[in-house]
Order: structure tokens, then sequence, then C-alpha cells
């Protein structure tokens, strides 16, 4: 059993992960609250974007554009879902990110000669913006009294998140020189990649699960009234 | 760079990443949970305070009550007793012709000093002289009657801009510094207590002095200290003893004012 065998089981299974996180989602979306919705679509839409990618490569159709819709859509969703929560937290969500990453977005499909290239530049940005917030998640977390009962599956999704973003940046920031290295030793740096997007789904799913079996009563938001000297 | 460091750099600048990571968030959590056990803890001192404070609130609801009714019954209920007494004998006199002069004198005196110890209870209960002239008046009145005594040398100094918001605050006041005032008597055994009052911004100061034995040491506080820090508390004032004067006592107490 080689590397090419792990490298294809670590994808299946996380694949498998991804689209379980959504089926969930999908199927109990009731038990989440309304502050999770976004990050639900960016599930749903992670399981659907795996899925296609997945299904183009077995066909053997150049599944990189996918990487193109991907992208914008995370940020927008996952940029929304950080959106409700800092809001959640009587906090401004910095806009000024949002216009770097469209900027990033937007501009960089404009000096892509072709579209078989990566979007290397707009995927690290995005990542470091999508960090950054992870890490201001932290730290409101931290200073403020978060005033739902949700704020474990948040934290949990902070945290998924934060490993995925944090432990892919560099191979997408070096990935003109991962793609001039030869196969071998390119899947195994892949599989790096493929191992925090299992990490972390696996996280989102055992959340979502944990949710799903443990049901808040989101309409009451105890904290808000008792809890929370702020209120 | 060859194939393999470029590698090696890779993998040393992903693990770096993840540790990182790894490290924030430990970082994050622990810093939580050490926040909200703070949180906790000063929650918890400030549910023990407010227990406290009801607690002496209520102790002092009664002694009060026990106070009233003590005098009700021993001074006014005695009384009372007395004129009853003298109706019966006054009434026999009439049905035997006698003279009825000295019992009619007896059942006056007796209903002049109910009317005086009912006019007494109401006014320790709320002043009149506060509602009707107002508070600086109120320790007027207060320092004479005090002074009356010839037990303590009071003088209060309450020539400032009265900017408190309602009645309720003037009666707070005035029940704080009646409570320092007792306390100087009953425990002190002070010769002269000075209460200033000053204006500084927005904040009323009231400083007060007396030249008798000072507060134990310690941080004991009885029952009338207690009311006093409720009455404080209600204020959204603070207070502070200062107990290592040399000779008598010093407490500093600082309200808000609304302008």
């Amino acid at each position: 059993m080689g590397l090419l065998f792990w490298h294809k089981l670590l994808l299946y299974v996380t694949i498998g992960v991804s689209v379980l996180a959504a089926l969930v989602f999908i199927f109990r979306t009731k038990a989440f609250s309304s502050r999770l919705k976004y990050f639900g679509y960016f599930v749903l839409v992670g399981g659907v974007f795996e899925l296609l990618a997945f299904i183009l490569a077995r066909f053997e159709i150049p599944n990189l554009i996918v990487s193109y819709f991907y992208t914008p859509i995370e940020f927008l969703l996952i940029g929304l879902f950080f959106g409700e929560i800092t809001r959640a937290f009587d906090k401004r969500f910095p806009d000024f990110l949002f216009y770097i990453g469209l900027i990033l977005i937007v501009g960089s499909s404009f000096f892509l000669p072709t579209i078989e290239e990566y979007q290397s530049i707009t995927r690290t940005g995005v990542q470091l913006i999508l960090i950054f917030l992870c890490v201001f998640g932290f730290y409101l977390f931290t200073v403020k009294n978060y005033p739902y009962n949700d704020g474990a599956l948040v934290k949990i999704i902070f945290m998924a998140l934060l490993l995925k973003y944090s432990g892919s940046i560099f191979l997408y920031l070096f990935n003109e020189q991962i793609a001039t290295l030869e196969l071998r030793p390119q899947r195994a740096i892949w599989l790096i990649n493929t191992g925090m997007y299992f990490v972390a789904h696996l996280i989102i799913l055992i959340g979502f699960i944990n949710t799903v079996r443990k049901p808040y009563d989101y309409n009451t938001d105890v904290t808000r009234t008792i809890s929370n000297p702020e209120w | 760079m060859n194939d393999s460091e470029f590698i090696l750099y890779i993998v040393i600048s992903v693990a770096i990443m993840i540790v990182f990571s790894l490290g924030l968030i430990i970082f994050f959590s622990t810093s939580q949970k050490r926040i909200q056990a703070e949180k906790l803890v000063n929650q918890q001192i400030k549910i023990d305070f407010q227990k406290k404070l009801l607690d002496s609130t209520i102790q002092t609801q009664e002694k009060e009550r026990d106070r009233i009714a003590r005098e009700l019954h021993d001074d006014v209920g005695s009384k009372l007793n007395v004129i009853h007494l003298n109706l019966h004998l006054l009434k026999k006199a009439i049905a035997k012709g006698q003279d009825t002069e000295k019992i009619l004198d007896h059942i006056r005196t007796s209903l002049d000093e109910s009317i005086q110890t009912s006019r007494d209870i109401s006014h320790e209960l709320m002043p009149p002289v506060l509602s009707k002239f107002g508070i600086h008046s109120a320790f007027e009145e207060l320092e004479n009657a005090i002074n009356r005594t010839g037990v303590v040398k009071l003088t209060i100094d309450s020539e400032v801009e009265w900017l408190l918001k309602d009645d309720m605050q003037q009666l707070h006041l005035f029940r704080i510094v009646q409570e320092l005032i007792q306390n100087a008597l009953k425990h002190a055994n002070a010769k002269h207590v000075n209460i200033n009052f000053v204006k500084k911004q927005n904040l009323l100061c009231l400083d007060y002095h007396d030249d008798g034995v000072g507060f134990p040491k310690g941080d004991t506080k009885g029952l009338g200290l207690n009311n006093l820090e409720i009455r404080v508390q209600v204020l959204n004032g603070s207070w502070q003893i200062n107990r290592q004067v040399s000779n008598g006592a010093e407490i500093k107490i600082r309200i808000p004012l609304y302008e």
C-alpha cells in the first residue's frame, strides 16, 4: 500500500465526512440556531463542491475550475457567518477585511492568463483573512460574554477553521513551486492539505452531531437574561 | 534550494502554523476559563454582599419596628392607661361631688405627653421639616436638637447646592447623617462631631470627623454601619472608614449628584 493508496483513502474519507456534515445540516436544520445558518450553507456548498470535484476527476475532466467558484462562495458564506457572530457580541464586523477579500477575488481573475491556473494569491489572501477572523472570534469569546447557547459549537467551528486554514496556507502560497516538484513529493505535500481538511471537517461533524443530539432551546436564550450582567 | 530542502521547509512551515494555531486555541480557551472563573468569583462576592445587605436591612427594619412597638406600648400605652384610670377616678369623684381639678390636670398632662410621644415617633419616621423645608433645614434642626442635649457639640456644614434626584435621596442622606451621629453618641464617647458637605464636580462629598474612641481595628461593622452602607449603596455612592486616625473617627462618603 503506497502513498497513492493512503492519499486516495484519506480523500474518500474526507469527502465522506464533509458530505456527512452537510447531510446532518440538511436533515436537522432546525437544531441549529439562526446564527449558524451561513456556516451550514458553507458546509453544504463544501460537500457539493467536494463531490463535484471528485466526479470531475473520476471522468478525467480538469476540476481546478471548481476552486474558482469555491473560494468566493466560501469567503462570502464564512464572512457572513462571522458577521452574525460579531453582531451577537454587539461588535461591528471589520468591513475592510471583506473589501480586501473582494479585491483579491475579483482582481486576481483579471491577471490569470488561463482558467487552468490556480488562484494561489487569492486563496492565500482569503485564507489569511479567515485566519484573522478566527483569532478575532476567539478573542471576542475571551474578553466578552457570548449571550447565546450555541457558543460551544461556534468555538468548535473557529477551531476547525483555524486549523484548516493555518495548516494549508503555506501550501497555497507556494503552490506554483510545489507544482514543479515530482508527482510523488507533490502528492505527499498535498496529503497534508487533505489531512487538515479531514481534521477540520471531522471536528465540524462532531460539533454538528453534538448539537443535533442535544438541541438547545434557542428561543429562550437563558444566558442573555440570567448570567450576562452586561445585558 | 533543491527539492528535498524545499519540501522540508514546507513541512516545517506547515507544522509551525499548526502548532501556532493549537497554541492560540489553548491560550484562548485557558484565558477564557480563567476570566470566567474570576467573573464567577466576583459574582459570588456580589451575591454575598447583596445577601448581607438584605439581611442587615431586614434586621434594621425589625429593630425599628421593635423600638416603635416598645415606645407605643411602654410610653403611649402606659400614658393612655393612666388616662383611663384617671377617667375612672374622675367619674367617681363627680359621683361623690369631690374636687376634680387635680384629676383633670393629670389627664391633661398625660394626654399632652402622649401627643408629644406620638409626634416624636412620627417625626423620627419621617421628619416633617425635611419634606417641608428641605434637607438643609432638616440638618439645622438636627444640629440644634443634638446640641440642646449638651452631650456632644455637633457642627453640620451643609451650605452646598443640593442636587439630589428626589425626596427619597434626601431622606437616605438624612438617615446617613443620623446614623453617624447615633454611632458617635452610642459608641464613640465623642465630645465634638463635625460633618462637612462639599460639592466637587458631580460628587457630593460628606466628611465626618469625631474626637471619640475611634473605630476598632479590623473590618468589623455593626448593624448601624451596615445600615449606613445600604443607604450609600442605594445612592450609588461609595464610603470609606479611616481606621488609622490617631484620635477619633473619620468617614468619607461620596455620592454622585444629578445636574
